[in-house]
């Protein structure tokens, strides 16, 4: 932030500002919290695994883009935030996305994986989205959705090196996939000023080879484009998120 | 005394003004470089709104177009396959040189009015201008950089943090800034000034071989795919050319992965098509004679008619462009000094 003494005067002030409005308008937040896990345990760089086929695979790199949550009161309404996380397994940070809300009562999250394809043709874009982080397909416009990459004894490529890029925002092979979480009709989806609304979400990295599209290293041990192949494992990626719990705090 | 003060203040004032005069570039005021799109022209797809050509956007655009920087060993500017001399295309190359020896996969285009181009690339692969430089810049076999290096060498510069900053109101180097800078020096690259066009609005016109061959190549369909102004139409056409079994360069079906595209290029601009040889996505033909050749195979296009086809293509050669001192790397970019 280039400007961090103005955004804190800002700040007060808007706080000073608002200090008489009623309560629906003073903050709260949403806080995602991720739990990447393949075989029980986390899903961590360099650590060994072993998908549904028996095969071994260890790996080194894996990201993702998350974004556009949506928050649903019971009267209807939409809490729409415009933005993308980059979450990344060798940055635990990432795992904790925290947004400003408005305080009420909530029924509904949704949220998306991968990236909106305005976004993906309009021009570079900055922040989690700027090309510098790798997850841009230089040579046919669009963001790689997903990286996964790391070595399998079951792969035919050299070093055993397996590699799937995900993405894609064109019919009929968009890669992009919209999760949702409903909380339950009780007070549990009531959120109060200065409270955090957090959800616990677990994305079981099994489900990613196992998946409605089975996704064996030694027959595919590489997908590095847009495409039929790349829908499918988004499908399957997409079937790793649960909601774990949630809870107003 | 007040002889004594009177010679100061005109030393003093001598010496501004001499010290104004070698520092002209930065203090003449200049007429600020605009694009401008012809009259009758379609509508242009670029966004301006959202990069707004300046000239410090667009010298610092120039510098960078021109800069090996961008490259890994520092060989390779975008003007090395670009050149002004060949309608920035490259000179007599069916495929560009890249790092290491290593040769491009297709042939570089002639580049102009490309703020009325939607997408780029033989393939139509890339979607926004602003995109483009990206796609050569990482290519390990052209200019082989990555983008944070390229920033940390720009940013390591003794000029470009400046000229960022009179470029962008956040003066940031950034992929976004660099990329938009790109943009404004390659908007600019309008051709709308060949003889074809002096002949549309009135102050030339066409000898008698020009004005045959403008009559054929819109009686043969010519303009079906290369549509006036611009003489594309954007389209991705399959040429009937044989796929060469080395490159088995599928074409448009590498980005839609629709079978239907297999063998689909983008319909080029012909605009300067008399300096861009040679010709077609990968640089087969190294003759506008050898491109009748091949049309005529599908098109009835006796010698006599090629021979006045290329005539008339002749007369899209703009030097307005390819002479321009504006876009030569060797020519400083005027700067306006706003006096607040």
């Amino acid at each position: 932030m280039k400007y961090p003494l103005l955004s804190v005067l800002l700040l007060t002030l808007f706080a000073a500002c608002s200090k008489d409005n009623s309560r629906e308008d003073k903050a709260a937040w949403l806080e995602i919290r991720l739990s990447p896990e393949m075989n029980s345990s986390a899903f961590q760089a360099n650590a060994n695994y072993s998908n549904i086929y028996g095969e071994l695979l260890r790996p080194t790199s894996f990201k993702f883009y998350l974004g556009q949550f949506k928050l649903t009161k019971t009267d209807g309404s939409i809490v729409s935030l415009d933005q993308y996380n980059l979450v990344d397994f060798n940055d635990t940070a990432s795992f904790r996305i925290r947004m400003e809300v408005s305080p009420g009562q909530y029924s509904h999250l949704q949220y998306q994986f991968g990236v909106d394809s305005a976004r993906n043709v309009s021009g570079v874009q900055s922040g989690p989205l700027d090309p510098l982080l790798g997850m841009f397909w230089t040579w046919n416009s669009g963001y790689i959705f997903l990286k996964l990459e790391g070595n399998s004894t079951a792969s035919n490529q050299a070093n055993g090196k397996f590699e799937y890029h995900i993405g894609g925002f064109r019919s009929p092979y968009s890669a992009i996939r919209t999760l949702e979480t409903d909380f339950a009709a009780d007070e549990s989806g009531q959120l109060g000023s200065g409270q955090t609304l957090r959800v616990n979400l677990s994305v079981q990295m099994d489900n990613f080879f196992a998946g409605a599209h089975p996704l064996r290293i030694a027959d595919t041990a590489t997908v590095m484009t847009p495409g039929e192949r790349a829908a499918q494992i988004a499908d399957n990626f997409a079937a790793c998120f649960s909601t774990t719990n949630y809870q107003v705090q | 005394m007040r002889n004594l003060l009177t010679w100061i203040s005109f030393g003093l004032c001598s010496v501004a003004v001499f010290a104004l005069a070698c520092n002209k570039q930065k203090d003449v005021v200049t007429e600020p470089i605009v694009f401008k799109a012809p009259d009758g022209w379609p509508a242009t797809v670029y966004d301006f709104n959202a990069n707004p050509i300046t000239n410090a956007g667009f010298a610092l655009g120039k510098k960078l177009f021109y800069d090996g920087k961008l490259s890994k060993d520092g060989n390779f500017p975008c003007g090395s396959c670009h050149q002004q001399f060949a309608a920035f295309s490259n000179y007599d190359h069916d495929f560009s040189h890249g790092f290491n020896n290593q040769f491009t996969t297709r042939n570089a285009p002639a580049l102009n009015n490309l703020a009325w181009q939607s997408a780029f690339h033989r393939d139509g692969g890339i979607s926004n201008l602003d995109l483009q430089p990206l796609a050569p810049i990482t290519a390990p076999n052209e200019m082989a950089e990555t983008i944070p290096h390229v920033l940390a060498k720009l940013a390591a510069d003794p000029d470009y943090p400046a000229l960022f900053k009179a470029a962008f109101a956040d003066g940031a180097i950034n992929t976004a800034n660099m990329t938009k800078a790109l943009s404004q020096f390659m908007l600019m690259l309008v051709s709308a000034d060949a003889k074809y066009d002096q002949v549309k609005a009135g102050t030339a016109s066409f000898d008698v071989n020009e004005a045959a061959g403008y009559a054929l190549f819109q009686s043969k369909g010519c303009t079906n795919c290369h549509a006036e102004p611009l003489f594309t139409n954007n389209a991705y056409v399959n040429d009937n050319l044989p796929v060469d079994p080395v490159r088995n360069d599928v074409g448009r079906m590498a980005i839609t992965g629709d079978a239907a595209d297999y063998g689909k290029f983008k319909v080029p601009s012909l605009r300067n098509v008399a300096f861009s040889f040679p010709y077609m996505h990968d640089g087969r033909f190294g003759s506008l004679s050898e491109v009748m050749s091949h049309y005529a195979q599908t098109i009835s296009l006796n010698a006599g008619e090629q021979d006045l086809l290329i005539a008339f293509l002749q007369t899209l050669t703009d030097s307005s462009l390819t002479k321009n001192p504006l876009f030569s790397p060797d020519v400083d970019v005027p700067q306006v000094h706003i006096h607040n």
